[in-house]
């Protein structure tokens, strides 16, 4: 890791910092921003997993080197089919104008739920 | 689906395709064309055959100059567990493609267009 890299309680505050404002915007947005919840629920999901991987001093690169350091570091099948669930519905969300429905929403934020809950951290 | 040791299998005429046949070597055990039986693309074809159906066609692409495996998977409808399952057997066998990386794309059929696709993609799976 260098010094610029992120430290794990960084990433852990962006991860939080980031649930939360997903649940505002949820309430705020009214179901007309439910693809947005669900991207910061995403990227919530991802600070998680980078600061886990953090406190081993691995970093990751891309989505790409991200993936393989789930299988190698983290090495938790159901938790890479929570994260690629979230990845999958932020992207089509953000490029394919698909409407999420708020079961979706609420399906996202159980991904995220089990995600924090298999590495370790509390709700 | 020919299921004698050699094949024949017509690929559509639609744009982005090569037209024509195609003779392969097939498993006489698997639906699949099955393109890179050197790699772990056999035993993940193999395991992908559970899924048909709900699955309707399946689309391959090897970019040995990127170092990516790309699989289109179209489901006759949305499944999402049938989608999670696949993305357990991505995770299974991520590392079962020498340096290549695996990346599977699971779409109702409904919401896939062919433009989806790069042109060097080829349809090794269709329900008959």
């Amino acid at each position: 890791m260098s010094e610029t890299d992120p430290t794990p309680s960084e990433h852990l505050s962006d991860a939080r910092k980031n649930e939360d404002l997903a649940g505002d915007i949820q309430n705020i947005g009214k179901g007309k921003s439910n693809g947005w919840t669900i991207t910061i629920y995403f990227y919530s999901a991802l600070h998680y997993v980078d600061g886990k991987l953090a406190e081993d001093e691995i970093t990751t690169e891309n989505h790409g080197d991200r993936k393989q350091k789930i299988k190698h570091h983290i090495s938790d099948r159901s938790l890479y089919q929570n994260y690629k669930e979230l990845k999958c519905w932020s992207e089509k969300s953000r490029y394919k104008c698909w409407e999420a429905s708020e079961d979706q929403v609420a399906f996202s934020k159980d991904d995220l739920s089990l995600i924090k809950s298999s590495l370790g951290y509390s709700d | 689906m020919d299921s004698t040791n050699t094949s024949e299998f017509e690929f559509g005429n639609a744009e982005g395709f090569n037209s024509g046949t195609n003779q392969l070597e097939s498993s006489e055990s698997s639906k699949f064309i099955i393109t890179e039986p050197e790699l772990g693309n056999q035993s993940f074809l193999t395991q992908l055959e559970a899924f048909t159906p709900p699955i309707t066609k399946v689309y391959e692409r090897f970019d040995t100059v990127a170092e990516v495996v790309e699989f289109w998977i179209l489901l006759d409808q949305e499944d999402r567990e049938v989608k999670r399952e696949i993305y357990g057997l991505e995770y299974d066998f991520m590392d079962r493609f020498g340096d290549m990386e695996l990346i599977t794309h699971v779409v109702p059929e409904g919401d896939f267009a062919e433009s989806n696709i790069t042109e060097d993609a080829k349809l090794i799976y269709i329900d008959e």
